[in-house]
């Protein structure tokens, strides 16, 4: 596996992203709490780019009336038609 | 809603489509709200400063359903140089245009004069925006065409405008909403049908806009997402009334499109209507021929956004019934809900069929094949 510089962890604080071409492709590296991790920038959906959304959470709901909001910056939301991909 | 704008990546450029395609519903936004300015009457801007804008709906500014996205857009089509999704003609070409190879995008301003209570007011910004279209738009970008936005609860004054505009090449259409005061083929309305027939217009019927009244027949909905599916409920009692009040037959040339309003529906009201009619066409003697065919003939389709049955082969039985030649395919750029049009079809269609569902059907609706 070929290994890539990308930036230095300064760079790149968490929350912050950094957007990429390698090898032709497009990606984006994320910072998600202390996590990096890489994205394929091309939404499954119609091929948007999908890194150029906002990080969201997730609303859950375990009894009628309550919502919580868990798991806060770790998914991205395509900015098109707005599906969530996770880490 | 916060909004989070960042820096363009440096990517790779997109895969440039190679088949030109007609993108029939754009719509282009204002960049600032003056912008309009240079087109309206000074007393329009101390109006529009001071008193402001009144739809016919509550009184509350704004859609009557939050967007999910802001200005129901995608949140990459900001354009660098500021402003909201849509608002600069240099970015579109840069995103929309040139990648997808755009041969003819058709521009349907929203928020525009349209349904608005003070007719006055309504046909002042309907005719500066015509203007606007013009003059930031297609006079700058030979690809891009118009449409001719009219004030659409005032049938004389609307019906004048197309007037003063037909013949002007940079319209290919006249531009309403589906949501009004009374159903379309209603008799205030048919000076606009008139007007267009005349001036040899088809007129396109898009999404929203404000009526004044609950925008689902059973009342007022609670998300967004029924108003999203409410469209082709909207465009149905649109277009049944169209054919019901006889307005095909007034206006034997008339053609309508049908914008954004959904195309699965098309066959079961067809058949329906059919059949009621059957029986009670006593009714409405002026309704000489079976709806159906009303529609077959005189109805186009945009295909935006596009059904997405689980067995794709049902789409294209649907697409059968509704005719390949009908079929206009749009974008909706920059709306969240864009079809990218490398996506949006499934295999298996004829080479025919494609080349006319891309760009030929238009080229020809519109008059410019």
């Amino acid at each position: 596996m070929t290994r890539h510089v990308v930036a230095s962890v300064a760079e790149l604080p968490p929350g912050s992203r950094k957007f990429l071409t390698i090898d032709g492709r497009p990606i984006a590296v994320f910072n998600i709490k202390g996590e990096y991790l890489g994205v394929l920038n091309r939404c499954p959906h119609q091929g948007a780019s999908l890194c150029e959304g906002p990080l969201i959470g997730l609303a859950q709901s375990h009894n009628p009336g309550e919502i919580e909001y868990a798991r806060q910056g770790e998914i991205i939301r395509c900015p098109w038609h707005g599906w969530g991909r996770s880490r | 809603m916060n909004i989070q704008v960042r820096e363009r990546p440096e990517q790779a450029s997109p895969v440039v489509a190679k088949t030109a395609i007609a993108d029939c519903d754009i719509h282009p936004a204002r960049a600032t709200p003056t912008e309009l300015y240079p087109w309206l009457a000074r007393r329009w801007h101390s109006h529009l400063e001071t008193i402001g804008l009144h739809a016919y709906q509550g009184m509350m500014g704004g859609p009557p359903y939050p967007k999910a996205q802001p200005n129901a857009s995608r949140r990459d089509a900001y354009p660098p140089e500021g402003g909201p999704q849509g608002s600069s003609l240099s970015f579109m070409q840069t995103q929309h245009l040139d990648p997808n190879n755009v041969a003819l995008g058709v521009l349907n301003p929203l928020g525009t004069g349209q349904g608005l209570r003070n007719h006055e007011l309504a046909t002042a910004l309907c005719s500066a925006i015509n203007d606007w279209q013009i003059a930031k738009w297609t006079s700058l970008d030979p690809r891009l065409k118009a449409s001719i936005v009219v004030a659409n609860e005032d049938g004389p004054t609307a019906a004048a405008e197309i007037r003063r505009r037909a013949g002007d090449k940079n319209f290919v259409q006249v531009l309403l909403l589906s949501r009004n005061a009374e159903p379309l083929g209603q008799r205030r309305y048919w000076p606009i049908y008139e007007a267009a027939e005349e001036a040899g217009l088809p007129v396109g019927i898009h999404a929203f806009g404000y009526g004044g009244n609950p925008i689902t027949a059973s009342g007022w909905p609670s998300y967004y997402i029924e108003e999203m599916v409410g469209h082709s409920q909207c465009q149905q009692s649109a277009l049944a009334s169209l054919v019901l009040e006889g307005v095909f037959e007034r206006f034997p040339n008339l053609k309508m499109i049908m914008i954004e309003a959904g195309f699965g529906w098309a066959p079961s009201l067809a058949w329906r209507l059919d059949k009621v009619w059957q029986r009670l066409k006593s009714e409405v003697p002026h309704v000489k021929r079976p709806p159906s065919e009303y529609i077959s003939e005189r109805v186009w389709w945009t295909t935006q956004p596009m059904e997405d049955p689980e067995k794709r082969e049902h789409l294209l039985e649907l697409i059968d019934w509704i005719g390949w030649d009908r079929l206009l395919f749009a974008t909706d750029y920059p709306h969240w809900d864009y079809d990218d049009p490398s996506r949006v079809l499934p295999a298996g269609v004829s080479d025919a069929n494609r080349e006319g569902f891309y760009l030929g059907n238009a080229l020809k609706l519109y008059g410019l094949a």
